[in-house]
Formats: structure tokens, sequence, C-alpha cells
């Protein structure tokens, strides 16, 4: 468990951009075990100042202790945090810095809004324990909370907020003392969907006007794909993979990545044939044969297991026996719904059952014989899942 | 060792008695000694008309002070055995003076009086049950031989004939030698407001007993008032229940307990504790202590026998060997613990009148000149 | 549930809306012949003396010095308890809940071990220690003072052993709170720059402030109107608080009523007003700050203070604990003379308070019976009203639990008298239902909060569903509702059991002879027995009550401690 396989040892070899030389939050050969099991198996990544990383995974997979871990929350088991060049704790020298001495913004999944003092004590609790002057805190208070647009609230009372009004609360008081960097604890997955897509423009703009470093945890890919420079996916306390999102997307390294990623279509299948550049040839059984890149770091084998992913929307569907879809095979449409900017299809071939998205304007009846196209550079391959 | 070497001899005699009757016809057998005692024919068929009255019954609830109940089941059984009543269910029920008085105020209140024997030291309160009209009246043919009650004006003719006990100073010469006090031999009340006694002293709360107050107003009018000013420089502690004086002075906690009764004494004594009870040669003031029927007793007739037995010399003396430590009011009752408690005749007596000299008025009133001496204040 | 829907099948017309006023009307009724009728009759016995107003007797009454010192006394006694008591149990619970205290898991349930204990009791133990000339610490300190150092038999003696022994109750509330809030609500203010220490006394605290407030409520008002450990501790040293004045009242002869009724009106003006100025502290302070997510409040490293921290809770239980061991040693003794002596050593007492003395033997049998029936009676009857407030739509169902509160504020004693007044003449005088029926009324405040709490945490959509699927009210009640929560009941049933057979106050007004409890009957011993016979009396009973204890929590669930 103690496989560094997947740990980034060295920023820039793994493509975070450091043009600046300067890292805001670094983690290092982080390992966290509560008794024998390893919430976080040995990660590292290191994130650039100003800009948004998000900790992208399934519940359970370390995402959140690794937060916690970088706040100062949790005492790691082994490992080194750096934030703003400071070290926050080393496992070797015995160093752990207390979480209020990090200087780090955090906004919790509960918002954690103290309900016994006002909007405004809970904002302006930071500078008063730090101790700014009661004027100019009550000024900075108020003065974050009107960026965060709840400046008429400051004197009414925490404990009947709304969900929505909590969240900015909860965000002004993680940023009124100005940390350099900001922790954001699934801080959208409370809110109701139009909120959320309203608090997610908000906070980027909140972003680049304040200037801090931002680290999310979450668990929705939309969030964390429109949310974020750069994507750190993890899995059983392992990171899978990292990269900005468009490159996460487009070129899922596993099988787990994908499917978290929202590929619908995952099957097994077996290496037929290894070309160059990465190209390579799948066979799904019963003659079904799909070219494909090849993804995994591992080199592939001929005649070993693999995994095949890829994605609904990049599924062509053509008249039976269309000659022009060339990596393709055929199937009988089971299902149709229509999904008002789309239809969606489930395609039976044999054993394999196909997702995949037509146009509007071309829609296919159901039990139609069609040929199941996709562009080989479109077709992810992976060795095969343990 | 008298108390003692009566006790064998009172035993060897009931298994005589025993002994006799399985020897004698079925008949007799079944007479109980009550009975055989009795010559006259016309009391005899009164007792034996109060027995068959006693055996429907069945049960006799008794509520009491002083008699501890370890002291009282004895006197039960012996009573039982007395007049036959073997299925007679006998219940003692021990209270201090002021719950007794409260218990039974409620439970007439209530109309649901269940005691058969009231047994208590409140002159005042009797006094008062007999003019609401709560008390049986019976004259029992013992009360003749109650000469010592009637001349400590301690009778109620028709209605009761009172025993006494007393309340009279413990020492414990471990606790004095402790704080520098020796050879320590008292005989006066004047001994015990001693100026090196202060600290020393516990006193049972006058300002709160009633039974109290009229002691020590008795004590002062012995005493003189500069006897209870020299008592107020010693301090003493005040506590509400007799039983704590007598641990405190067991302990040690306190060298002296003023006011204790000759039970509590006996019973330090019992227990190998350093203390010594002294009667004061001034005397010391009888209080009270007598049996009533209350009227709604539901069990009259076994009231009357037991009023009967416990006035009776046997009864007394019954009493005496269970363990009552009581100044009896009837002459010939023989003390089983001589050095703690004197026999009725010997014990010296302070007149006093619990008609006029223990009222409410003038209870307050010595009450105030207690606290004027500063007793009862803190200090 | 709605009437629409009641209309709408006929044929499920729940058993309580026909009945619905009737029922409601009838639970009213009830309550008020109970909580507000003896209240009344105290008042009414207060102001009156035969036919007219009795402003004199009042007036004469407030200017006796001693009730003026007693009015002192037991203010003062109320408040070092609740402080005291407030400060030992928030500390203890912090210290389990919050920090790496070492030992915990042992030290947690030692800390509630006072709870099941008999504060009369411990007065007593405390007397065997801390007598001022003969207690044992006193005999240990002697070389070191000119005067004894420690006298209980005093204001403080008594403020003492009630806070020693009402710990419990801060600390059993503050420890729920603690568990159950959001632990994101502490991690926040440490990401705000506050410290562990700031964020204990600025955070927790507060957000724990209405738990504890509530259990301060509690203590004062019991502290205020608590009689036995005052007779043990306060009458010997003449120290006298409205408690003993009242009793003292009432066992004067004559029986002064007038007296008695008008100081529990005092007494009670005095625990309610401070319960309404704390309820209205309280108003709109009732935070929800628990939340699903599933973190484990963090722990607070105490890092070298860990053993002190231990130590601390040590003494807390070696002050309540060490008092019994002393009063152990001395219930084996014939005679205390301040020490334990081998030549003393005997089993007498013993056998007198289980052969010899009948009273010892029935207070026993009617603690049983008023306990185990009482509790078994109140836990029906505030489930019964929990689920007519929480489950129906009657109308006027909020009131009830309103009404039902009321006895929180009234102390024991005063509940007793207005018994005593109000029943004397009835039939139900002179048994033991009617000290039962005292208690139930007494504790269903406590009894009421515990089943709400229970009923509320069901959620209503599991009732309904049973309802959607056929089942009338009661079937829904009885086969849902009720099983459910049945484990906490039995926590409930305990609670009621345990503070049903230590009650003191009520009990002290309403027995008479053959209904003593066994509080009573302790009392009553140590009227007239020696320490050795008492101690035996307090050891057996404080057996008794722990074994039961343990026996109950075996049988039920052993996981059910905080429900």
């Amino acid at each position: 468990m103690h496989d560094a396989r997947r740990t980034i040892p060295d920023a820039s070899s793994q493509g975070v951009d450091v043009s600046n030389r300067s890292v805001a939050v670094k983690v290092e050969r982080l390992v966290m075990s509560f008794g024998t099991v390893h919430a976080v198996g040995g990660i590292g990544f290191d994130v650039v100042p100003g800009s948004t990383v998000t900790l992208l995974g399934p519940s359970g997979c370390g995402k959140t202790t690794t937060l916690r871990c970088i706040a100062g929350l949790e005492m790691p088991t082994a490992g080194r945090i750096t934030v703003g060049g400071h070290v926050v704790f080393d496992g070797e020298n015995g160093i752990f810095i207390e979480p209020e001495r990090r200087n780090i913004g955090m906004v919790f999944q509960s918002y954690a809004i103290w309900p016994h003092m006002t909007v405004g004590g809970n904002v302006g609790f930071p500078l008063a324990i730090s101790g700014v002057p009661k004027r100019q805190a009550e000024e900075r208070t108020r003065a974050v909370l009107d960026l965060v647009g709840l400046g008429e609230l400051q004197g009414r009372s925490a404990a009947d907020l709304s969900g929505g009004q909590q969240q900015r609360v909860a965000l002004a008081r993680a940023l009124v003392h100005e940390p350099r960097v900001v922790l954001f604890d699934e801080p959208l997955s409370n809110l109701d969907a139009n909120l959320r897509e309203r608090m997610r423009t908000e906070l980027q703009l909140l972003q680049s006007r304040l200037g801090f470093t931002a680290i999310f945890v979450t668990h929705d890919q939309e969030e964390a794909l429109s949310l974020s420079d750069h994507i750190v996916i993890m899995n059983k306390g392992l990171i899978e993979q990292t990269g900005t999102p468009q490159d996460i997307f487009k070129n899922p390294e596993t099988a787990f990545t994908a499917r978290f990623l929202g590929y619908s279509n995952v099957f097994p299948g077996r290496l037929a044939a290894i070309g160059d550049a990465g190209s390579v040839a799948v066979d799904l059984g019963e003659g079904r044969r799909l070219s494909a890149r090849w993804r995994s770091r591992s080199p592939p084998r001929q005649g070993a297991d693999c995994t095949i992913a890829f994605r609904a929307d990049r599924v062509a569907l053509m008249p039976a026996n269309d000659p022009a879809g060339g990596n393709a095979f055929p199937g009988v449409v089971e299902t149709v719904a229509f999904l008002g900017t789309c239809f969606d299809y489930t395609i039976t071939s044999g054993a394999v059952q196909v997702q995949a998205e037509g146009p509007v304007d071309h829609p296919v009846a159901r039990g139609q014989a069609v040929s199941v196209a996709i562009a080989p550079e479109h077709c992810h391959a992976f060795a095969a899942e343990d | 060792m008298q108390g003692f070497h009566i006790a064998r001899t009172l035993l060897a005699m009931t298994a005589l008695a025993a002994a006799a009757w399985t020897t004698v016809p079925s008949a007799l057998a079944q007479q109980p000694p009550a009975l055989a005692a009795i010559t006259d024919s016309a009391e005899r068929a009164r007792v034996e008309a109060l027995i068959e009255g006693a055996k429907k019954e069945g049960a006799l609830s008794w509520i009491g002070v002083q008699i501890e109940p370890g002291h009282a089941e004895p006197i039960i059984a012996e009573f039982k055995r007395y007049y036959g009543l073997n299925d007679l269910k006998g219940e003692y029920t021990y209270a201090a003076t002021g719950a007794i008085v409260t218990r039974v105020e409620q439970l007439l209140k209530a109309k649901r009086n269940n005691f058969d024997i009231v047994w208590n030291a409140s002159w005042a309160w009797y006094k008062d049950l007999l003019k609401r009209g709560e008390i049986m009246q019976y004259e029992s043919p013992h009360y003749a031989a109650y000469t010592l009650s009637d001349k400590h004006g301690m009778s109620q003719k028709g209605y009761w004939v009172a025993d006494a006990y007393a309340f009279a100073p413990v020492y414990n010469t471990v606790a004095l030698e402790k704080h520098g006090i020796k050879n320590f031999n008292p005989t006066s009340w004047k001994d015990f407001v001693d100026p090196r006694l202060t600290g020393q002293v516990a006193l049972i709360d006058v300002l709160i007993s009633t039974s109290a107050a009229p002691v020590l107003d008795g004590v002062v009018k012995v005493m003189g008032n500069d006897w209870l000013t020299a008592l107020g420089k010693v301090k003493p502690t005040l506590h509400s229940k007799a039983a704590q004086g007598r641990d405190w002075v067991g302990s040690g906690e306190f060298a002296v307990a003023m006011f204790n009764s000759p039970k509590d004494a006996l019973s330090l004594q019992q227990r190998n504790l350093p203390t010594k009870q002294v009667f004061p040669k001034e005397g010391v003031v009888l209080i009270p202590f007598a049996p009533i029927i209350p009227k709604s007793a539901p069990h009259p007739n076994t009231a009357k026998l037991f009023v009967d037995f416990v006035r009776s010399a046997y009864g007394t003396q019954a009493m005496m060997n269970a363990g009552s430590l009581l100044f009896f009011g009837r002459p010939g009752v023989k003390p089983k613990y001589p050095d703690v408690l004197p026999s009725s005749e010997e014990v010296k007596a302070i007149p006093f009148n619990w008609d006029t000299e223990a009222t409410n008025a003038t209870i307050k009133k010595f009450r105030d000149r207690v606290r004027a001496v500063g007793i009862g204040s803190k200090s | 549930m709605t009437l629409a829907q009641t209309v709408a099948h006929p044929l499920r017309i729940p058993l309580l809306r026909g009945h619905g006023f009737l029922i409601v009307a009838i639970i009213y009724a009830g309550l008020a012949v109970s909580v507000i009728y003896p209240l009344l009759a105290v008042f009414v016995q207060a102001f009156s003396e035969g036919a007219g107003l009795s402003i004199e007797k009042i007036q004469e009454v407030f200017t006796t010095p001693n009730i003026i010192e007693a009015v002192f006394n037991t203010l003062i006694i109320s408040v070092l308890t609740v402080v005291m008591a407030g400060t030992i149990g928030v500390m203890l619970a912090w210290l389990v809940a919050r920090s790496n205290m070492p030992l915990k898991r042992i030290l947690d349930p030692l800390n509630m071990v006072p709870f099941y204990l008999s504060s009369v009791v411990g007065a007593l133990s405390w007397q065997v220690i801390a007598a001022p000339r003969a207690g044992l610490l006193n005999s240990l300190f002697a070389p070191f003072f000119d005067t004894p150092p420690f006298n209980v038999y005093s204001v403080g003696g008594i403020a003492l052993v009630l806070g020693l022994f009402y710990t419990p109750y801060v600390y059993l509330f503050t420890l729920g709170s603690l568990q159950s809030m959001d632990a994101s609500l502490e991690d926040s203010a440490r990401m705000s720059g506050a410290s562990k220490l700031q964020t204990a006394i600025r955070i927790t605290l507060p957000l724990s402030a209405p738990a504890i407030l509530s259990a301060c409520i509690l203590v004062f008002v019991t502290a205020a109107g608590i009689f036995g450990v005052p007779l043990v501790l306060g009458v010997p040293g003449s120290v006298h608080t409205l408690s003993t004045l009242i009793y003292r009242a009432i066992n004067e002869y004559p029986a002064d009523f007038a007296t008695a009724a008008i100081l529990s009106s005092a007494l009670f003006l005095f625990t309610a007003i401070f319960t309404v100025v704390q309820i209205m502290i309280l108003r709109g302070r009732r935070f929800t700050t628990v939340t699903g997510k599933g973190y484990r409040p963090r722990q607070v490293d105490l890092g070298r203070w860990r053993w002190p921290a231990v130590g601390v809770n040590t003494l807390y239980l070696l002050f309540v604990i060490g008092p019994f061991i002393a009063l152990l040693l001395v219930s084996f003794q014939d005679a205390w003379t301040g020490a334990f002596d081998w030549a003393r050593l005997t089993l007498a007492n013993y056998h007198k308070v289980i052969f010899v003395d009948a009273i010892a033997k029935r207070g026993l049998i009617n603690s049983l019976f008023i306990s185990t029936i009482g509790a078994t009676i109140a836990v029906a009857v505030c489930m019964l009203l929990a689920l007519v407030v929480h489950r129906t739509r009657l109308p006027g169902r909020e009131g009830l639990s309103h009404l039902a509160m009321v006895p929180v504020t009234v102390p024991g004693i005063v509940l007793g008298l207005g018994f005593l007044i109000a029943l004397i003449t009835t039939p139900i005088y002179g048994t033991l239902w009617i000290i039962m029926i005292a208690y139930i009324v007494h504790y269903l405040p406590t009894g009421l909060r515990n089943s709400e709490s229970l009923v509320q945490s069901v959620s209503r959509e599991l009732d309904e569903s049973a309802r959607m699927s056929g089942a009338t009210w009661r079937g829904a009640m009885w086969r849902i509702v009720v099983p459910l929560v049945a484990p906490g009941m039995v926590s409930m049933w305990l609670l009621l059991f345990v503070t049903y057979i230590r009650e003191v106050s009520s009990s002290m007004m309403l027995f008479t002879f053959g209904t003593e409890t066994i509080s009573i009957a302790l009392i009553q011993i140590m009227e007239y027995e020696p320490y050795g016979v008492s101690g035996a009396f307090g050891v057996l009973q404080t057996v008794l009550v722990l074994a039961c204890v343990a026996f109950i929590r075996q049988v039920s669930s052993p996981r059910q401690s905080n429900a």
C-alpha cells in the first residue's frame, strides 16, 4: 500500500505549471493511516500560487483526508507538507504546525456556521482572534461580506440563514483574514443545481479578484472540470492521474479515470495487435474489433487482457453495413430516450451494450440495425484492471 | 449485676412455669399466666372479655419513642405469652418525639389512625389530645400502684400514668484528656459550664426541641441565671437529635454531651467507649412518658390489655429487663443497669409543673433568654 | 394525517381523531389535578388564615431572623452547588469528549456513578471524614492546623456534597452535546486562527451552552429544594435552609402549616424566577449543531497535561467514592472513634439493619415497589404524551408539553407539601400510591424530555408510510415507533427508577408509618442509631442500587447509554 507508483515527486515532470518557480502548497509522500487502514497511501502533488486544484474522486478515496492534512486538522502518519514555502508538516523531523498557525482558510461541507453568533461575528472571528483592532475588523468584515453579496446581513443571527447564505458566510469567513490558500471541502454539494451554477461562477470571479490559491475537494466531475486549473484524481488513497481538465478528459490514463469522468462505455477485451505510435487493436469477442490508442504507462503486450473505453457522444451510429464506418461493429438499437439536446441510445451487440448519443435532427428508431462507429483516437485502451 | 440476676431468676421462673403447664391437664394448660395471677372474679371476667376481644382483633400497632425497636420486640413477645395471644400480630414503630406528633396528627386529620398505642413524651400534645377528646378513657387497675407518677404530677386520672426519662450529662474521658483536661470528676451541673470546656460541649437544640427546652429551663431554675450565662460562655454546639449528641461524645467529636438519656449512655458504655454519665446532685427534670390509647384505636381490647401489661409490676420489670431504661412511675422496679440509671425512688427530681411551666409562651420566653446569652448564634 | 386525507379514507380514521378532544381534555385534566392543584393548595394555605388574607403571618415569617438566614443559606448553597457541579461537570465532559486524556473508557462510566448514589448516603459518608473533630481528614491534618480545617456541618459542606453529587447531571448533558456536535464547527475555528483553548472557550462552550444551562437549571432547582443533605449536614450545625425549615414547621407541635406553606411559596417563587430567567436567556438558542457527516470530533492533544487531566478526573472520583469507603469501614465498627480499630470489628450493624430493624426492610421493599411500578407508569405516560404532542394534530397538544414541564420549577418538598395539603383527607393518603404519584409528577419533565427526543429521533415518514400501508394511528405507533425507541425507553426507565429510589424531599412530606421509602428509612435510622448502623444501611442501599443498575444495563442492550 505504500506503493508510490502514482505519486508525483517532481512537479515539473508531471506537467504542473511551475513557470514562476514558486509553489503555494507542496505535498510529498503523504501517508495517513487509521489503524491498519491507509486512507492516504503516500501521495504528492504541487499547487501553483493563484491556481485552483481539485482533488477528485469517489467517496472514501482519501481526498478529504488529504485536504484535512493540509489544513492541519489531521495528523498525517508520514510525509511532508509545505505551505507557502514553510514546512507545516514533516513526519521525519517531527514538525507539525497547528492549523491556526498555517494561515489557511477553509470552507467546510456543512459550512460550519456558528449558530450562537451573528453573521458579522462569524465572519469577523478570524480577525478578532488575531487581534485586529475592532473598528478595522468591522470594516474588513463589512467589505468581505459585500464581496459575497451579504453586506446587509452583518448584524443578523447566523442561526437562520438559507443554505446559499450560509455558504457565502463560510466563504467570507475563510477569506477575511486574507489567507494565501483556501481549502474547499465539497463546498457546492449541499446547494441545489441552480445555486450551484451561480456559486461556481462567483467563486471563480472572487478568486481572480483576490488571487488566492484554492484547493477543492469534490466527487462531482463536472464541478471539478469547470472550476479547476488542475485536477488530481484519487482512488483508494492513491493518485490515479493529474493534469489540466482538458488533458485529463481527453486522455484518461486509467480505466478508473475514464469511468469516473463519465465514459459510459467501458468494456473488457484482449490486445489483438500492437501498432506504432501507441495504436493498438482490441478484440471485444464475437468478431468485434476496434482500433484504439494505448493510454497506460506500461507498454502493451500482445494477447494480454485489456480495457477499452469511449464516450457515448463519440459514438457515431451509421446505417448497417455502411462501409464508411471503418472502426465499427454491428448492433441493434434497443432503447431510445429523448434528452432535449440529444437522443440517448442503447445498442445491443451480442454480449456488449453500447451507450450512444445522436443528434436530435436525425433520430434512429428502436429495433433498427446499425453500425456502431468510433474514431480510433477516441477509443482508449488500458491495461486490464486488477 | 443485680438486674442480670433478676433476669436469670425470671427466666428460671418462666422455664419452671412452662414445665409445670406441660404436666397439668389440658384445660388448665390453656390458661394464660395473666389469668392465673388474678384472684378477684370480677377482674378476672373483665380480663377474660378483653382477651376474647383481643383474639378477634388479632393485631396491635404501637408507636413510640425512647423504647428502641430491639427492646420493643421482647416486650411484645412477653405480652403475647402473658395473655395467651399467640396469633397476635404486634407491630412497633419507633420515631422521634416530634415525628410521632406530626404523623399521628396527620393520620387523625385524615381520619385514618391505625395506632392502638401512642407512647410519647409530649405533655402539651397529650393535654391537647385530651381536650379534643382523641384519647380513650381507660383506668387500668394497675394505675393505682403508680404512686411515683402521681407524686411527680405525671398522671392524668382516667387516661394515663407515666414513667419518665431524664437528660443528664455524659463526658468522654479520652477527648477531655486530648484537650488537656484531667481530673474531671463532675458532681454538679456547675462542673459542666467550666470555662475549660469551651467549644467542647454539645447541647440538644433547645431552640427547636420542645422537650429539651423545659428541661434546660428546669435546670436553670435550680442553678440560677448565672449558670445559664456561664453555659453561653462555653459556646455549646446545638444538635437536633439526641442520637447526634450520643455519637458525638462517643466518637470524641465533643467531650461533653450535656443532655443524654440513660439508654444512650448505656449504649455508649456497652460499646466500651470511654464515656461516663453523671446525675448531678442538684437533680434532673423528669420528662413524663406515657402510653395512651387513641379513641380511634382499631384494636381497643388489645390496646387495653397492653396498657394493663406495661403498667403491671410484671410488665414494668419485663420492660426494664428488655432494656427500657426508664424511671418507672411505680416503686419496686429494679434497675438493670444501676450505674447509668438510678432507681425511680432514688433519683433526685427537679420539681417541674408540665402544665404551667412548659406552655408555648413560657418556652418562647425561655428561648429568648437562651438566645440572649449567645447560645445558638454563630460566632 | 390531514383532515382531507382522513375524510378520503374513512376506514382509516385514527382512533384518536374521533375521541381526540376528549383524550386531550382528559390529559389536561390529569395534569391540572396532579401538577397545578397541589401548587394552588400551597398558595391558598399560604395566603389564607381561616377565612381572610394572612398578610400579618407572612410579615411575621419573613421578619424572623433565622428564616432570613435560611433564605440566604438556600441561595448560597444553590449558587455554590451550580458553580461547582457546572465547573467540574463541563470540565470532565470536555476532557472525555474532546481531549486525548488516557483511560477515558474507564473514567467515563465512573463519572456517572455518583448519579446512582444517594446524596443522603453521601452526606453521611462525608460526616465520617470531615466532621470537625472526629473526621478522618481532620485527624489526618490535625498536626498542621490549630483549628480543624474541614467542617462539613456548614453551608460549604452542604454545597460540597451537593456539588459532587449533581456533577453527573451537567456532565451527561454536556457530554451529549459535545459528542453530537458537528466537528467542523470547531475545525473552522482552528482554520480561522483560533488556538485549542480559544476554540474551546469561544466556540465549543457557547455551542454547548444551551445543554449546560438546562442542566444548571435542573441542578439549581434541585439544590434549592433539596432536603436530605441539609438535614444531615446543616441541622447539626444549626445551618438551616428553607427546606429544613419547611420540614420543621410541619414537624413541630402544633404543626404550622401556614409557615410551611408560606416558606414553600417563597421557595417556589425563588426557583420559578430563576428558571424563567434562564429560559429567557435560552430562548432562540437551541441550535441544531448536529450534522450527518461522520467525522469523529477531533481530539485535542493535551501534551504533557494528559496525565494531570487523569489526576483531576480521579480526584473528583476520589471525592465521591472515597467517603463511601470510609462509610464502609464505619459500618464494620461497633463504635466510631475517628479511626478504624480492628478490636471494634463487627457484623452486628448489618445484622441489625437486615434482621432487627423492620423499618429498613420496609423502606427497601416500599422503594422497590414504588420505583418499579412508578417508572413503568411514568414511561408509559411520557411516551403517550410525546406521541400525542409530536404525532398527532390534536388541538392544544403543544400546551400539554408546556404544562407537563411545570414541575421542573417546583422543588420536591414544595410538591410534597402540596400533595399533603391537597390529599390528606382522601383515601390515597397514607398509601404508597400517593408517594408514587408525587414522584411521577415531580419527574415528569425529565421523562417527557427524554421521550420527546426519542419520538423525534424517529423519522415521521416511517410511521406515515405505515399509515399509508393501512395501519391505524395506534397501529403505526405501536408497531413502528414504539419498537424503534424501545432501547431508549429502557434507558429512560432506568433513569427514572434510580431517580425514584434516591428521592427524599417529597417522600419526607408524604410518608406515614408503613410507607417509608428507603431514604426515609435511612434518615429515621440516623435519628437514633449510631453511625455504624446507618452506615451499614447506607452501604446496603448503595450496593443494591448499583446492582440493579448493572443488572438492567446487562439485560438491556449494552450500548444505549447516550440514546
